[in-house]
C-alpha cells in the first residue's frame, strides 16, 4: 500500500494533476505545518516550503533523477524540517539519514541544495515576472525545449524573430539578476 | 560547474511552461485553502451574528434573559481556550536506533497522532520517570482531548518539582480547566502565577476575561 500511495503521489507530480497534489497538500502539509509552527514558524512558511519541496520533486522526476524509497509523508517531514533548520540557520541539525516511524528516510544533498536555494528562486522570479508578457511567454517555452519554429507558429510570428527574441528576452533576464546586488550576495554562499 | 552554466540550468528549470504551470496550479490549491479557511471565519462571523440576534430576542423574555450570563461564560471560555491553546513545541531531538520507543514518540507527537505518543510518553516516563516526558503525554492527551488524563499528567509534573517543566505543566492545566469549564480552579490557579512566569501576561489576559 506504501509504493502503491507513494507511486499516485508521484505521478500526479509528474503530470502537475490539480486532484492528486491537492490530495498531498490535505494529507501532508496539515502535519508540516503543525511541526513548523511547534518550532517557532508560521503556516505560510510551512506552505513556502512545501511548495518548493513538490517544485524541486517535479523537476527531479522529469529529469529522471528522483526515487523514493519510504513513505512520502516520511520524506516531506524530513526535507521541510531540514529547510527549516537550514532557514533559521540551524545547520548543525541538518541529516541525509533520518529515521521517521519505521521508515528510513534519505535526502539526496543535491536535493537538499536545490531545495535551499530558495532565495536564489525568489530573486530570479522577481526579474522574470518584470520581463514583458511576450518575453516571458518566449522564454517559457523555449525553456521547456520548445521548438524554435514552434514557438514562433504559437506567437504567430517568424522563426528568426522569435530566435532573436529570445536572444534579447534572456540578455535582459540574465543581466537584471546579475545586476541585482542580492545576486552577489546569494552567490557568495 | 561555472556559474554562467549553473545560472542557465536554475534559468532553464525554473522558469519552463511546465514548471511555471505547476507553480501556478499550486498557488492556486494553496489560495483555495486560504479561501476555505476565510470562508469559514465568514461563517462563524455569520454564525455569531445569529447568535447575538438570538440574544437580543431571548432579552426580551425575563426568563431567557436570566440565563444570559451563563451562555456568554459558556461560549467565551471555549473561545479562549481555542485562542490560547497549542501544544507544547516538540524540542526532542531524534536519537540514535537504541532508543526506538523516544523516537517514536517524538514521531507521532510531531505527526498528531495524539495517542501513540501519550501511550510512548508514558511508557517511557514508567521507565525513568523524567517529567519531561509527562509534560509531553499531558499535551498529548489534551490535544486528544482526553482531559482527566491530561490533568493526571500534569499535577504529577507539577508535583515532580522539575523546574525545567513545572511552569509549562501550570499553564497547561489551567487550560485543561479552562476547558473542562472549571472556571474557579483556573483563577485559583492562574492567581498564584508570578510575574516571571512565562506566561504570566496570557494567564493575567485570560483571567481579565472570565
Amino acid at each position: 500500500m506504501k509504493a502503491g500511495k507513494n507511486t499516485y503521489y508521484l505521478e500526479g507530480i509528474a503530470n502537475r494533476d490539480s486532484k492528486v497534489i491537492s490530495e498531498i497538500y490535505k494529507d501532508i502539509l496539515p502535519g508540516i505545518i503543525s511541526w513548523i509552527r511547534q518550532n517557532g514558524g508560521q503556516e505560510d512558511d510551512a506552505k513556502d516550503l512545501f511548495q518548493e519541496m513538490i517544485v524541486s520533486i517535479y523537476k527531479k522526476l522529469k529529469a529522471g533523477e528522483f526515487e523514493l524509497t519510504c513513505k512520502f509523508w516520511s520524506y516531506a517531514l524530513v526535507v521541510c524540517r531540514n529547510l527549516w533548520f537550514a532557514k533559521i540557520r540551524k545547520t548543525d541539525r541538518i541529516s541525509y539519514v533520518e529515521q521517521v516511524d519505521d521508515d528510513r528516510v534519505e535526502i539526496s544533498p543535491g536535493m537538499q541544495e536545490e531545495i535551499e536555494q530558495k532565495e536564489q528562486l525568489k530573486l530570479y522570479r522577481k526579474h522574470f515576472q518584470a520581463l514583458s508578457e511576450s518575453c516571458q511567454k518566449v522564454l517559457s517555452l523555449f525553456f521547456a525545449k520548445v521548438k524554435m519554429a514552434e514557438i514562433a507558429e504559437k506567437m504567430d510570428s517568424s522563426e528568426g524573430y522569435i530566435k532573436k527574441k529570445k536572444f534579447k528576452c534572456k540578455e535582459e533576464l540574465v543581466n537584471k539578476i546579475k545586476a541585482d546586488p542580492l545576486f552577489a550576495e546569494l552567490t557568495e554562499i | 560547474m561555472s556559474n554562467e552554466r549553473k545560472l542557465d540550468r536554475q534559468l532553464e528549470e525554473e522558469f519552463a511552461s511546465d514548471v511555471l504551470d505547476l507553480r501556478k496550479k499550486l498557488d492556486k490549491i494553496q489560495s483555495s485553502e486560504a479561501l476555505v479557511e476565510k470562508d469559514n471565519t465568514k461563517g462563524s462571523g455569520k454564525t455569531l451574528k445569529l447568535i447575538f440576534i438570538s440574544l437580543a430576542v431571548a432579552a426580551s423574555f425575563a426568563l431567557v434573559s436570566m440565563l444570559l450570563p451563563q451562555l456568554f461564560t459558556t461560549s467565551s471560555t471555549g473561545e479562549i481556550y481555542a485562542s490560547n491553546y497549542e501544544p507544547y513545541p516538540m524540542a526532542l531531538n531524534q536519537r540514535g536506533d537504541a532508543e526506538k520507543i523516544l523516537n517514536d514518540a517524538i514521531a507521532a507527537y510531531i505527526s498528531q497522532k495524539y495517542q501513540v505518543a501519550a501511550d510512548a510518553f508514558t511508557e517511557l516516563y514508567s521507565q525513568n520517570e523524567d517529567a519531561l516526558y509527562l509534560l509531553y503525554a499531558g499535551n498529548a492527551y489534551q490535544a486528544s482531548e482526553q482531559y482527566n488524563k491530561a490533568l493526571t499528567a500534569y499535577d504529577q509534573v507539577i508535583n515532580s518539582a522539575d523546574a525545567r517543566v513545572v511552569e509549562q505543566a501550570q499553564w497547561y492545566k489551567g487550560l485543561t480547566l479552562l476547558k473542562l469549564n472549571r472556571i474557579d480552579e483556573v483563577q485559583k490557579l492562574f492567581n498564584e502565577f508570578e510575574e516571571t512566569h512565562y506566561k504570566y501576561d496570557e494567564a493575567m489576559n485570560i483571567l481579565a476575561k472570565l
